[in-house]
């Protein structure tokens, strides 16, 4: 498959929230009750189509530890997106969240799309953060804002799916599309020979 | 197993192997706990060579001088020291209680043997160095000592040895200077040797923090499968830091081709979890622990204790 657009998203939030958990169970479809605490960082991939574009998402999943927050801008640099997580039944993770919106605001591309995912909605009845006050937020800060649950896998495809979009809408409205660096260039290249040499060995999937 | 096909850098490596420890010897020198008389060399290949199971708990009680340590202190110390916690720290603390080694017999139970054991330790270390208290990451390396060493209090003195004698604790303080100075050290050490490897890392836009992080911050235990993890573990507490370096690049010097090849998510997949089980396989030891020739010239620092 061709692919026409390759994003960097990175998942941002605080530890346990179920970053880890929502990027397997979108790019993976699986969701294990037993997910270790992420130490460091996860990278996936997946491959997508919106309208007529094939768009390849590369997901960083951060860990949520406050103490390497100095590591974070080696996850979130050039990404032009975030996916932020909070856990509907914590409320301390709604402030972290805002904390990281702060921070990006100030550190990451000018360009950068945010969605935030109020995450965990399978335990509705343990809910802290009421509903609205998220929502309220994320419309402040231009964000969308998902009800989503990994373990029932609600909200999840469209929550990723809407920062691929919004990306998509940055560009065509800025006329240019947020074009790719010749490293990230010669990377697609190289994808695309890969992909070549599978299907000649029979491979794909 | 296969060996390396090249053996450029230790071509008399068999002739330079020390004669290694029989059980009685092990029993003798776990009996006498005496470190500074025993030597290094052959230690050294003993523990390369593999150390008896059932020994390895005292092995490494004995490698970190743990009862050494806990002598220092009188006895109910450290039952004192997980009495009463900070409830902030106890929360982030029993939040990842379960989410550490989750698949291990003794730590799936929630409120298990395993699980208590960890929680007192991770308590009692919070109040001991309250400068570190609990950081995520801690939880592996504490874990990875309690199945080895079944003594929960030697244990407990085992890891304040890892974080104040290894000084792991520089890795979760705040900052973590250790992990950044690990991470420079090691892109001084691929650009010297394999410069064409970091090059293919930032072609993919990774960094060496996204690659090799955890393995420094858990000393190789995350992701790691838990029979090389303890092998790494035996030759760590035995050399610390210095060890870390040497098998990192003794993998990528063993997979450069395959790494090279690889793009993207299977690049990363295969630096920061398979290129272990890989090498562990397909590699004696032996040729994983060895030295480079030209370590000296690298001079790579290792951070002050703070």
């Amino acid at each position: 498959m061709e692919v026409d657009r390759e994003f960097k998203i990175v998942t941002l939030g605080e530890g346990r929230v179920g970053k880890t958990s929502l990027a397997m169970r979108y790019v993976r479809g699986q969701f294990n009750e037993k997910e270790q605490s992420t130490t460091n960082a996860n990278f996936l991939e997946k491959n997508i189509r919106i309208n007529e574009t094939s768009i390849k998402l590369n997901i960083w999943d951060t860990a949520g530890q406050e103490r390497f927050r100095a590591l974070a801008p080696n996850y979130y640099r050039e990404a032009k997106g975030a996916l932020l997580v909070y856990d509907i039944t914590d409320k301390e993770s709604f402030w972290k969240v805002v904390s990281w919106v702060e921070e990006l605001k100030m550190q990451a591309d000018k360009d950068i799309s945010f969605v935030i995912a109020g995450n965990k909605c399978d335990l509705e009845l343990d809910r802290q953060i009421p509903k609205e006050q998220a929502i309220a937020y994320a419309k402040q800060i231009g964000a969308a804002h998902y009800s989503t649950s990994a373990k029932s896998g609600m909200g999840v495809n469209e929550c990723f799916e809407e920062i691929a979009k919004l990306i998509l809408d940055k560009e065509s409205r800025s006329g240019s599309p947020i074009r790719s660096s010749k490293a990230r260039s010669r990377v697609i290249v190289k994808n695309q020979e890969e992909v070549v040499k599978k299907k000649k060995s029979g491979g794909c999937c | 197993m296969r060996e390396s096909p090249n053996h450029r850098h230790h071509p008399t490596m068999k002739s330079r192997l020390h004669k290694t420890f029989s059980r009685e010897e092990w029993d003798l020198i776990i009996k006498r706990n005496d470190f500074d008389n025993v030597s290094k060399l052959r230690l050294r290949d003993s523990l390369i060579h593999g150390v008896p199971d059932d020994l390895r708990g005292e092995i490494w009680a004995y490698l970190t001088r743990a009862s050494q340590l806990s002598l220092q202190f009188s006895s109910g110390v450290y039952n004192r020291l997980f009495e009463s916690i900070d409830p902030n720290i106890a929360n982030a603390i029993e939040r990842d209680l379960h989410r550490t080694f989750p698949d291990h017999f003794l730590f799936c139970e929630r409120g298990g043997e395993g699980q208590r054991a960890l929680c007192n330790i991770l308590y009692a270390y919070a109040n001991y160095d309250p400068e570190v208290g609990y950081c995520q990451g801690m939880g592996f390396i504490v874990a990875c000592l309690i199945m080895q060493i079944s003594n929960e209090e030697l244990a407990f003195w085992a890891f304040v040895q890892v974080m104040f004698e290894y000084n792991w604790r520089l890795m979760f303080t705040n900052g973590t200077p250790k992990l950044i100075n690990m991470i420079k050290n090691t892109e001084k050490s691929i650009k010297y040797r394999f410069p064409e490897i970091l090059e293919h890392i930032e072609e993919n836009e990774l960094t060496l923090v996204s690659c090799f992080a955890q393995y420094m911050v858990t000393i190789f235990l995350y992701d790691t499968p838990l029979d090389i993890s303890v092998r790494i573990m035996d030759l760590f507490l035995l050399e610390g830091e210095k060890l870390m370096h040497r098998l990192l690049s003794k993998m990528l010097e063993l997979k450069r081709e395959k790494i090279l090849e690889l793009n993207s998510e299977e690049l990363y997949q295969f630096l920061r979890r398979r290129m272990v089980k890989e090498c562990f396989e397909e590699y004696h030891l032996g040729t994983l622990f060895t030295a480079f020739r030209n370590d000296q010239e690298l001079e790579l620092n290792e951070i002050e204790p703070a």
